[in-house]
């Protein structure tokens, strides 16, 4: 049952907001509901802070190794197919901004918009994660996939030393763990979004018990920050030629 | 829940910045540059857009204090693993170590 | 004689009802796995840690009867290098570092700060079995086919060339670590979030400073070392990784990242120890924690210098020489906080009525062993002594000075010092003193000769050793069998406390704190109603006003 909320009168709106709590009363340690949002919500904060130097040591490695074998990250790196990743960045980018809708409208209480917005970004996460999929199956026909589908050869006739090679190797290690990685995450995110979309829809979320949408949005713009520095570092190191 | 709302519109329009953005990143990618200016220049226009995202769709703008305190700590530390690790390898073989002297 | 209708004599006044306590609140198995509450979560892992402890303690018991002699025909090489592995991972991931963290940090610190519980009570308790999956992952690992590399892992070794449950035994430790990962959040959340009404920052006990600092280390390193273990994992499993130097890799890559968590995560053993000592130096020393700012701020100052020295650890394994100078300077830096914490616990002892109950003795143990294992830090931060005592005794001594003669002397203070507050029993003074005594001597002649068998030369982790070093190694090993005595005995008059102990009251200690303004054991939701705070931590001197004339 879908409630859009704008349209309720004050009184309608407090009953709904009585309800809401004897159905999720406020946890024992918390004061006031403000103050257990607000807890929730530095939580995540602190969580996502881990997540950051999760993949830190991964832009660490990367970084490193760029240092050292700067023509073979710099050969792997054009290899990779930028369109998709640049029609993947946009695709998050825009998923982003329908997240943010969602909490934006779940705090005005017009839940039927929180809903489609919420769709919409578990719909687009799909779709990243489609050409992802597309690209995974690209990397694979063109042999850039170390250690199962490699060509040593291909890469000495792009110009490379026979010593560089195996650095190549190391590039595109890097590439598929961290896109991996990413990958995963974003699947996490996309089944996360679809639960707090389902709690949506039965009525669960009212303009003052938002907190689930809030921390989960947050999460997924985290994932999408991972994305905008990836693009560059992964994908457009060195000169493209089209 | 006490902080500010950001209106429809400013959402909508920083969303249009970062594709903007994005489009420029790749765009610069294709110039003749020397390798490590790509590296530094997709840096500062990922720097951009992160920003972005985390003031506008993060609500960082309107977040308080503690809010900001994570971040920075955070980018600090990030900053040290890097420094002190690259201090290592940039360093190698600058001064030759030569045992039993 | 008695007439028709007599009214009932009571012989025995009617039993007083039992106050609800956290731990008769619910029973059965399932209340207790189940349950959301911080106190019974501590004890669950005060089950599972000490249940590990006394593993690692029988891994290392069999090194030392294989040390007595020369040529260590107690076990074969292998096999010795398993057990050096299952003592240092057991320690160092299943015991320091959630030890005091886990049982008392999750017991204490909402209690400590006026809360009803942490901030995410579900988080706490996936963390415990988070913990005790990861523990039991790696035990078996190791248990089975078995673990060689040594803690530390090394690559190329670990990712290429042995042997043994390399994958199974780093899953378990990357397990774990998420569970180290939930507390760091809770704790950390909970401190800035949940203090009660006039618990301001600069009122709250040195050990929530400690714990929130422990906290800090936990969420900044513990994830860098998650994905370290991750790509050796990855690396055995896909036979190509990014440590391979046949790629080009550099396994020094992986030491820069293993050492970024776990030299931080010597702070994170010892910090919480420092913060038990500053709550019980000062209680039984009857006076106001000498420099209160100052060791508040010396607990930061180390989680954060503690984040630049790692590499102190890598000093002959291939880094640059400029980086180990760098190193080097950091490293003397990071020693400035620890000891103006010492200066503090000593300014507070003087003048100060001091008694000496089993807590105060652990304490004061830990000062005197933590000093003298600390300085000798200063002398492997030095580039020319570590060149020759790395790799050697000296180190494990170094070590061992500060883990085991100080932070489980620690944890040994704190577990003394709020088990009538745990549990609601006193324990036997006589034979909790005689243990702390027990465990001091123990601890000097097992680890006094190592730091001068390594000086002299002796390698770590090798099962043989020259004959003339013999004597040291049997004192050693001596040593640790009256340590191993000292260990013991608290299961057993801590057990009898338990069933016999006489009832402690809220504050046996007269100690100062909100943990002890309430019942032990105490109410499920901590308080009757939320206290209010007016006066610092450590204000003993105001009992010491009333006292006088």
């Amino acid at each position: 049952m879908s409630l859009d909320q704008s349209i309720l009168t004050a009184d309608e709106r407090a009953e709904l907001e009585l309800t809401a709590l004897a159905s999720h009363p406020l946890e024992e340690q918390y004061a006031n509901l403000e103050q257990q949002h607000e807890t929730a919500v530095l939580g995540m904060w602190v969580f996502l802070a881990t997540e950051v130097l999760f993949f830190g040591v991964l832009f660490l490695g990367l970084a490193a190794y760029h240092i050292k074998y700067p023509e073979a990250f710099e050969a792997g790196s054009q290899k990779l197919n930028w369109v998709i990743g640049g029609i993947n960045t946009v695709v998050l980018l825009v998923s982003s901004l329908t997240m943010v809708l969602a909490v934006h409208f779940a705090r005005l209480g017009e839940n039927r918009r929180t809903c489609w917005c919420l769709a919409l970004t578990a719909a687009l996460g799909c779709v990243f994660l489609c050409l992802k999929g597309l690209e995974y199956y690209l990397d694979y026909r063109e042999n850039l996939i170390p250690g199962w589908r490699f060509d040593d050869s291909e890469w000495v006739q792009e110009g490379l030393h026979a010593d560089q090679v195996p650095h190549v190797k190391l590039f595109l290690l890097f590439y598929w763990i961290m896109t991996g990685l990413h990958g995963l995450h974003v699947t996490i995110g996309i089944g996360v979004v679809v639960w707090i979309l389902v709690l949506a829809a039965k009525g669960r979320f009212t303009p003052t018990r938002y907190t689930a949408v809030d921390v989960t949005a947050l999460y997924w713009h985290f994932v999408d920050l991972v994305w905008i520095v990836l693009l560059p570092m992964l994908y457009l190191q060195g000169t493209h030629t089209l | 829940m006490a902080e500010r709302m950001i209106a429809t519109r400013t959402y909508v329009i920083v969303c249009i910045v970062l594709i903007v953005l994005t489009v420029l990143t790749v765009g610069v990618s294709f110039l003749p540059l020397v390798g490590i200016w790509h590296t530094v220049i997709g840096l500062l226009i990922a720097a951009c857009k992160g920003s972005l995202v985390l003031l506008f769709f993060m609500h960082v703008i309107h977040s308080p204090r503690l809010t900001w305190i994570v971040i920075g700590v955070t980018s600090f530390w990030v900053v040290i693993l890097f420094v002190l690790t690259l201090n290592d390898y940039l360093s190698r073989g600058m001064i030759p170590f030569t045992p039993g002297h | 004689m008695s007439t028709a209708t007599q009214e009932p004599v009571a012989l025995l006044p009617a039993p007083e009802p039992r106050p609800a306590t956290y731990l008769n609140v619910a029973h059965g198995v399932v209340s207790w796995l189940l349950t959301k509450d911080h106190k019974r979560i501590a004890i669950l892992y005060l089950i599972t840690v000490t249940a590990m402890f006394f593993l690692g303690g029988v891994a290392i018991s069999i090194v030392r009867l294989n040390l007595m002699t020369p040529d260590g025909g107690l076990v074969s090489a292998d096999t010795y290098n398993r057990l050096f592995t299952m003592h240092g991972v057991i320690m160092v991931f299943f015991f320091l570092v959630p030890v005091v963290p886990a049982v008392l940090g999750n017991f204490c610190l909402p209690l400590m700060i006026g809360a009803k519980d942490l901030a995410f009570p579900r988080i706490n308790l996936a963390s415990w079995y988070l913990f005790t999956i990861g523990a039991a992952w790696t035990l078996f690992a190791m248990l089975g086919n078995g673990l060689d590399t040594g803690w530390t892992f090394y690559t190329p070794y670990t990712s290429q060339s042995s042997h043994y449950n390399v994958v199974p035994a780093l899953i378990g430790i990357v397990i774990s670590g998420f569970s180290s990962i939930f507390t760091g959040l809770n704790f950390i959340v909970t401190t800035h979030r949940l203090r009660a009404p006039g618990m301001t920052w600069w009122r709250l006990p040195i050990f929530v400073w400690t714990i929130y600092a422990t906290s800090f280390i936990f969420l900044l390193a513990v994830p860098v070392l998650a994905m370290a273990l991750i790509l050796v994992i990855l690396e055995r499993l896909l036979h190509i990784g990014v440590f391979d130097p046949s790629l080009g890799g550099d396994p020094l890559l992986f030491q820069h990242l293993f050492w970024f968590y776990s030299h931080p995560a010597v702070y994170i053993m010892i910090l919480p120890g420092m913060g038990i000592v500053s709550e019980v130096i000062p209680c039984f020393a009857r006076k106001n924690l000498y420099g209160y700012t100052m060791v508040a701020l010396a607990s930061f100052g180390i989680a954060c210098v503690g984040f630049f020295v790692w590499a102190h650890h890598m000093f002959v394994a291939g880094i640059s020489m400029y980086a180990a100078m760098v190193f080097s300077i950091l490293s003397y830096l990071v020693a400035v906080p620890s000891a103006i914490k010492v200066f503090n616990w000593t300014a507070t002892l003087y003048k100060g009525s001091i008694s000496f109950e089993a807590p105060m003795l652990y304490a004061l143990g830990f000062v005197c062993l933590f000093t003298a294992g600390g300085l000798t830090g200063l002398f492997l931060a030095a580039l020319g002594m570590d060149m020759h005592v790395h790799d050697t005794y000296f180190v494990i001594a170094h070590f061992h000075f500060i883990m085991v003669g100080g932070m489980v002397m620690g944890y040994m203070a704190g577990l003394h010092y709020w088990w009538p507050k745990i549990t609601g029993k006193m324990y036997s003074e006589w034979w909790s003193r005689m243990s702390a005594i027990i465990i001091f001597v123990g601890f000097f002649l097992t680890f006094l000769p190592q730091f001068l068998v390594g000086y002299a030369g002796m390698p770590r982790r090798y099962h043989r050793y020259p004959a003339e070093f013999q004597v040291w190694n049997v004192m050693s090993s001596a040593g640790a069998s009256i340590l191993a005595v000292g260990y013991i005995l608290p299961l057993f008059y801590l057990t009898y406390s338990l069933l016999y102990g006489k009832p402690a009251g809220p504050n046996p200690w007269k100690a100062t704190g909100l943990e002890w303004q309430t019942p032990s054991p105490p109410p499920r939701d901590n308080f009757e109603t939320t206290p209010e705070v007016v006066r610092g931590p450590y204000e003993y001197h105001l009992e010491k006003a009333q006292n006088e004339p």
